[in-house]
C-alpha cells in the first residue's frame, strides 16, 4: 500500500508541475522542497495540489480524505514541506481513514 | 446537462429551488437530514447534517463524479431561533453555528475543490434582511448570517483566480416553517421596515439567483443581494 500511494503522490505532483507550470516539478523526489524554505508552491499552488490529491486518492484508493485537517495544520514541522513527508502524511491519513 | 447541488431541499425555499432547476432541465443534487421528499430520475437525495464533514465530503465528490462536476452551489438549509438573548440556549446557539456557518463553509470548500479544475462555478449563500435590520429577538440567527456574509465575501476573493463567483441573497420573511413561529405583529412590524412592503416569495429569490448563475456575470462577485430595498 505504502509503495501504491509513495507512486500516487510523485505522480501527482509531476502532473500537476506540468499543468500549473511549476519549475523544478519535472522529476520529484522525496526531497523536493513543496512548501515553506526555497518551497516551489505557494499558498495558492499548494491548496490547489492538495485538492488535486484529494480527488485522485478517492479515485485510486477508493477512501474520501481531507489533506488540510487539524493534524496537517496543527504540527510544528508542516507534513507539506517536501515531496517525501507529504507522501509520508497522506500514508497516514489513508491508513487511518480505511481504519474506519 | 447542467448540476446544481442545493442543500437543504425537504421543505421549504430549498425545495421549491430544486423543483425549479428539474423542470428547466438541470441535474440537482439535493440533501437535509431528513429523508428525500422529491422524486424525480435527475434528482438525487442525501440525507446528511450539512455540519457533517465526512457526509458532506462524501456527497459532493459523489455527485461530481456521477456527472460532469458541478455548476452550482446553493447554501441554503438553514435554521433559525426567535428567541431573547437571555432566553437563548448555548446549544441552540451552536446549532445555529454548526447549520448556518459550518454547514455553509464545508460545502463552500469541497464544491470550489471541484469547481476549481473546470476553472468555472457559481455559489450562492444565503442571507437574510435580519442582518441589517438587527432584528431583536434574532440575534445569534443574525449573528450566523453575519458570518455567511463575511465568508462570502472573503470566500469571493480566495477563489476569483479559478473562474468561481460567490455572493448571497438575503430574502425577507417568506411563508415558510423557518418563521411559522413569528408572531404576526412582530411580522407586520417587519415588513414595515421595508421599501416594497410585501412578504417575500421564492420567485423573488430565483431572480436573484438566476441573476447570479448567469453565465454573464462572471464579474459580479462577493456582492450581498438583500430583497424588498431593506
Ligand atoms: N423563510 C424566511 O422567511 C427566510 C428569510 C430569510 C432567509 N431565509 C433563509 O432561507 C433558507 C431556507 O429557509 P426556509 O425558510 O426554507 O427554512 P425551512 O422551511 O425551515 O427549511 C429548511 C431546510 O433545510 C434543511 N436543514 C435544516 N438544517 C439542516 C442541517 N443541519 N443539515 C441538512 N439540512 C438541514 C431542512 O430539512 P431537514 O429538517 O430534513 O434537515 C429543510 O429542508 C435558510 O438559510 C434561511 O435562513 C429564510
Amino acid at each position: 500500500m505504502s509503495d501504491r500511494i509513495d507512486k500516487l503522490v510523485f505522480e501527482i505532483l509531476k502532473a500537476f508541475g506540468e499543468n500549473e507550470n511549476v519549475a523544478g516539478l519535472e522529476n520529484p523526489t522525496a526531497d523536493t522542497p513543496l512548501y515553506g524554505e526555497n518551497g516551489l508552491l505557494d499558498s495558492l499552488a499548494l491548496v490547489s495540489l492538495i485538492a488535486d490529491l484529494e480527488a485522485a486518492i478517492g479515485e485510486r484508493f477508493e477512501v474520501e480524505v481531507t489533506l488540510a485537517d487539524e493534524r496537517a495544520m496543527s504540527r510544528k514541522r508542516s507534513p507539506f514541506r517536501t515531496a517525501g513527508t507529504l507522501a509520508e502524511f497522506v500514508e497516514e491519513v489513508v491508513a487511518e481513514e480505511s481504519k474506519n | 446537462m447542467k448540476t446544481v447541488l442545493i442543500t437543504g431541499t425537504r421543505k421549504g425555499i430549498g425545495k421549491a429551488l430544486a423543483e425549479r432547476y428539474l423542470e428547466r432541465g438541470w441535474r440537482v443534487g439535493g440533501c437535509s437530514r431528513g429523508e428525500a421528499s422529491i422524486e424525480h430520475p435527475n434528482y438525487r437525495h442525501f440525507s446528511l447534517d450539512v455540519a457533517d464533514e465526512k457526509g458532506v465530503v462524501a456527497m459532493v465528490r459523489a455527485l461530481a463524479k456521477e456527472g460532469d462536476g458541478i455548476d452550482a452551489l446553493i447554501n441554503n438549509a438553514g435554521i433559525a431561533s426567535m428567541n431573547h438573548v437571555l432566553l437563548t440556549p448555548y446549544a441552540t446557539a451552536k446549532d445555529v453555528f454548526s447549520t448556518n456557518v459550518f454547514g455553509t463553509f464545508l460545502f463552500c470548500r469541497e464544491v470550489a475543490k471541484v469547481m476549481r479544475k473546470r476553472g468555472t462555478g457559481r455559489i450562492v449563500n444565503f442571507a437574510t434582511v435580519a442582518t441589517p435590520l438587527r432584528l431583536e429577538g434574532e440575534a445569534m440567527y443574525a449573528a450566523s448570517k453575519a458570518a455567511v456574509e463575511n465568508l462570502t465575501r472573503i470566500l469571493a476573493r480566495e477563489v476569483a483566480d479559478w473562474g468561481i463567483t460567490v455572493n448571497a441573497v438575503g430574502p425577507t420573511p417568506v411563508a415558510t416553517d423557518l418563521i411559522r413561529g413569528v408572531p404576526e405583529e412582530k411580522m407586520k412590524a417587519l415588513i414595515e421596515r421595508q421599501a416594497v412592503r410585501r412578504m417575500g416569495t421564492v420567485d423573488d429569490i430565483l431572480n436573484v439567483i438566476d441573476f447570479f448563475l448567469n453565465e454573464r456575470s462572471d464579474f459580479v462577485t462577493g456582492q450581498v443581494v438583500y430583497l424588498g430595498g431593506v
